[in-house]
């Protein structure tokens, strides 16, 4: 009897185990994410950006996004756009650079595969291009970055000062293309920053979403991968 | 019997604590070179205004060809052209411009533009902008608007001033002229030899008070006062003896003629103590002239409504 | 027809005076050196605009340039706040007080025709000079602009940012230009009513302009004794012309706006109308 409950036990972690990815530490993680990131030298894609914000009213626009590794991104634009800088296109290793003591969080149990990357957000001024915060919001940073186990891709992350959340990313990928996963859909929640805060929304909010967040959502289509793209139609950065 | 071309009847009208005129009556019959005179001040500019509808009075009436200028200033005024003062234009536009705007007003023909610059003698230059004209031009346009709407009662107010011995002479001839055109002329002027040689009829007032109103002719003859010119010979001689004579007012010489004012009944005893000392007197005219009349009565207090 | 020939004639009398050109001279010459300034700068107030907009959106980034010709045609707009008026004042305050000084009262007041035609006549050359100086500014500013720098969506403050779709302007802004011209028009008609008070042109220019700087001057002041006479003051209600660039347009508001504005519009000619009636022409 003792047996058969030793041999049941090993039964079930090895088929619990055989759910789970190989080798899930934060170092594999990020290397399978990469793996995964560098399957699309460059691409570009249109994008249609709407926004539902206090203080801040802007009909739906187009904008075409240009990416190449590692971390080059230019938005083109007829006229201009309040674009949201955190649900750009963003390679992993851009993202985990400012990222610092990262722990690999399991629990809850992952339903779909997913995993948690948390750690303290540790923002440089030469990356201040990627993640938009003066000297004298940084303090006090995290972040928990939420990835897709199955299709190893970012599934979305949220940015935290204590326990204020300050940012919440969502993206929603298509049908694999040659195995490449790309964003169809994501979803941001902003705050409203202080100096709009005294406007009062005069729409109504979608539930779930305070009267103090914005939401911005980005539909991508029309991709096209791997086009060889120039860096110099990077050099002056988003436009 | 048609109603008086001008007709003013007891106009009050003070300006503040000022009172510019004293129950102020006057007629001026169709037809007539009537003219208007009066010291600075007396209330002659303000009458014109009056009359004009540019001030108005406290009380009383104008009527000009029997319609009140108060109840229907319309069609009085529609027969009336004036001149006041120095006109003034919109220098900026041409004398052309300027009358055409005029014009437009009582549905005057333009072609009649012409034609009043044509009398004025300014037709030539009426293309140029009014800046560009000399002050005797501004007068005769002046002239020209005032006729523009072809008047029956011309009420003009200093019509030479400012003029030449000749633009004097000009404006003299067209009044003339006007007034054989059947027009009725109002003529306000200090220069009282102009009033002398065209005006039929004549008002004085002074200090917003009638003094005289009447015929010209009748009211120089009135006076009890004389100018008479003397030609003498010695003059000089002739000079020191009537200056030593009593109830002589003024006594000078005048272009080589011996200028003597003094009481018409005393003059033939004057002449004869001349010829009595031996100065020869070749001839002795008559000459009361508006300016001797005006100055006599303007020294006297204010005298009301008398009429010849 | 009498009176639209008093009118023709004030009209005449308008334009022939170098003074009516100054306010379409000013515009003239101002819109392309603003417009020219933009083109040359653009990039940098791009810059200042997006780094003074960084931390807006908190993680919103400006891409693009908010400017182009609607842009810079709005911006333009605010010179309705004083410089207009102060264009306006200077015809406005000469129909009357002007032709007094001149002495040409004494030639055009002896006509046959009702003072109450003439000021009427006046005031309606004024109030279209002034219509006419409105729609010159919009459609230099706004023609060159579109020329110059093109069409696109339009950024104004309203309630935090409102970006308003290009489709969505053009018709904006002819309802702010035809809010911008009733506006102009109580300016008109207050220096109107101080031209008839007087026989120099300059009094009543400086008089409606002292008028309009201290009320704005006493709107901006936060106590509450100018907050209880702010009501009452004409130029709180200036700003009607911006209200065609929010959303949704405050019709109601708008409405009550111009209501109040017509009230003293109206107040300042009978005024006018009553003094220029009734005075004693003296030059």
């Amino acid at each position: 009897m003792r047996n058969l409950v030793r041999i049941l036990t090993a039964l079930v972690c090895s088929m619990y185990l055989s759910f789970l990815p190989a080798q899930t530490d934060v170092t594999s993680v990020r290397e399978k994410l990469n793996t995964q990131f560098n399957k699309t030298k460059d691409f570009s894609v249109d994008v249609q950006l709407s926004l539902k914000m206090t203080a801040i009213r802007m009909p739906q626009k187009k904008i075409r996004v240009f990416f190449k590794q590692p971390d080059h991104v230019k938005i083109e634009t007829n006229g201009f756009a309040m674009v949201p800088q955190y649900g750009l296109p963003l390679s992993p290793e851009t993202l985990f650079r400012a990222v610092s003591d990262m722990i690999l969080v399991t629990e809850p149990a992952p339903e779909d595969g997913t995993v948690r990357l948390m750690g303290d957000l540790q923002i440089r001024d030469e990356d201040r291009q990627i993640w938009n915060f003066s000297r004298k919001q940084r303090r006090a940073l995290s972040i928990e970055v939420t990835v897709n186990t199955r299709l190893w891709v970012i599934k979305g992350y949220e940015i935290f000062r204590g326990e204020d959340k300050l940012i919440h990313v969502q993206t929603r990928y298509t049908e694999p293309e040659n195995g490449i996963y790309l964003p169809e859909e994501t979803v941001i929640l902003i705050k409203v920053p202080e100096e709009l805060s005294d406007y009062q929304p005069d729409f109504p909010f979608e539930e779930g979403i305070s009267p103090q967040d914005g939401k911005v959502t980005l539909t991508f289509k029309n991709y096209r991968l791997n086009q060889g793209l120039d860096e110099s139609l990077f050099l002056e950065g988003p436009e | 019997m048609s109603a008086p071309a001008l007709e003013i009847t007891g106009l009050h009208k003070s300006f503040g604590k000022l009172n510019v005129l004293n129950d102020l009556s006057l007629r001026v019959e169709t037809g007539e070179v009537f003219g208007f005179l009066g010291p600075n001040g007396a209330g002659k500019s303000t009458t014109i205004r009056i009359i004009l509808s540019l001030v108005k009075a406290n009380s009383g009436s104008v009527n000009i060809f029997g319609r009140s200028i108060k109840k229907a200033r319309h069609r009085s005024l529609i027969h009336t052209g004036a001149m006041i003062e120095k006109p003034d234009f919109y220098l900026y536009l041409s004398a052309e411009q300027n009358l055409k705007i005029l014009a437009s007003m009582t549905h005057t023909p333009y072609s009649r533009i012409d034609r009043v610059l044509d009398i004025v003698g300014l037709l030539h230059r009426k293309t140029d902008k009014v800046r560009k004209y000399s002050q005797g031009m501004k007068q005769r346009l002046g002239l020209a608007q005032a006729i523009l709407n072809s008047p029956r009662l011309l009420v003009l107010d200093e019509p030479t001033n400012g003029l030449d011995p000749g633009g004097m002479k000009e404006v003299r001839d067209l009044i003339r002229r006007f007034s054989d055109d059947g027009i009725t002329v109002f003529l306000s002027s200090h220069l009282l030899q102009e009033v002398e040689k065209v005006c039929t009829s004549m008002a004085i007032i002074n200090e917003g008070y009638l003094i005289r109103e009447g015929n010209v002719s009748a009211l120089l003859s009135e006076s009890s006062e004389q100018t008479v010119r003397i030609a003498a010979d010695p003059i000089g001689k002739a000079l020191a003896l009537i200056e030593h004579l009593p109830d002589v007012i003024q006594a000078g010489i005048d272009e080589g003629h011996i200028r003597l004012i003094m009481p018409k009944e005393k003059i033939p005893s004057v002449i004869s103590h001349l010829a009595s000392q031996g100065v020869s007197i070749r001839s002795v005219i008559p000459q009361t002239t508006l300016e001797d009349y005006f100055l006599s009565i303007t020294g006297n207090p204010p005298i009301l409504q008398e009429t010849v | 027809m009498l009176l639209l020939r008093l009118i023709r004639n004030e009209i005449t009398k308008i334009i022939g005076k170098k003074r009516s050109l100054i306010g379409f001279a000013a515009i003239g010459v101002l819109m392309p050196v603003i417009m020219f300034a933009f083109s040359y700068h653009q990039s940098g107030f791009s810059s200042d605009f997006s780094r003074r907009s960084a931390n807006i959106g908190g993680g919103l980034i400006m891409v693009g340039t908010p400017v182009n010709g609607y842009f810079i045609t709005h911006l333009i707009m605010n010179f309705l706040w004083v410089h207009i008026p102060f264009l306006i004042t200077l015809v406005a305050g000469d129909v009357i007080a002007g032709e007094g000084g001149a002495g040409t009262f004494r030639i055009y007041l002896t006509r046959p025709v009702s003072r109450l035609r003439i000021v009427i006549s006046k005031l309606c050359a004024s109030l279209l000079y002034t219509a006419t100086v409105i729609l010159f500014f919009a459609g230099l500013s706004l023609g060159m602009g579109i020329l110059w720098h093109g069409t696109g969506d339009l950024v104004v403050m309203h309630k935090g940012i409102l970006i308003l779709s290009s489709h969505m302007v053009p018709w904006r802004f002819i309802l702010s230009f035809t809010f911008a011209i009733l506006v102009m028009w109580v300016v008109t008609a207050l220096t109107f009513m101080f031209s008839s008070m007087v026989n120099n042109g300059i009094g009543p220019m400086i008089g409606a302009m002292a008028v309009i700087i201290v009320s704005f001057a006493l709107t901006t002041i936060p106590l509450d004794i100018f907050e209880a006479i702010r009501p009452y003051l004409f130029t709180t209600y200036f700003d009607v012309w911006q209200k065609a660039f929010h959303d949704p347009i405050p019709w109601f508001n708008i409405s009550k706006s111009l209501g109040i504005l017509a009230v003293y519009t109206s107040g300042f000619i009978i005024i006018s109308f009553w003094i220029f009636v009734r005075k004693d022409i003296l030059t």
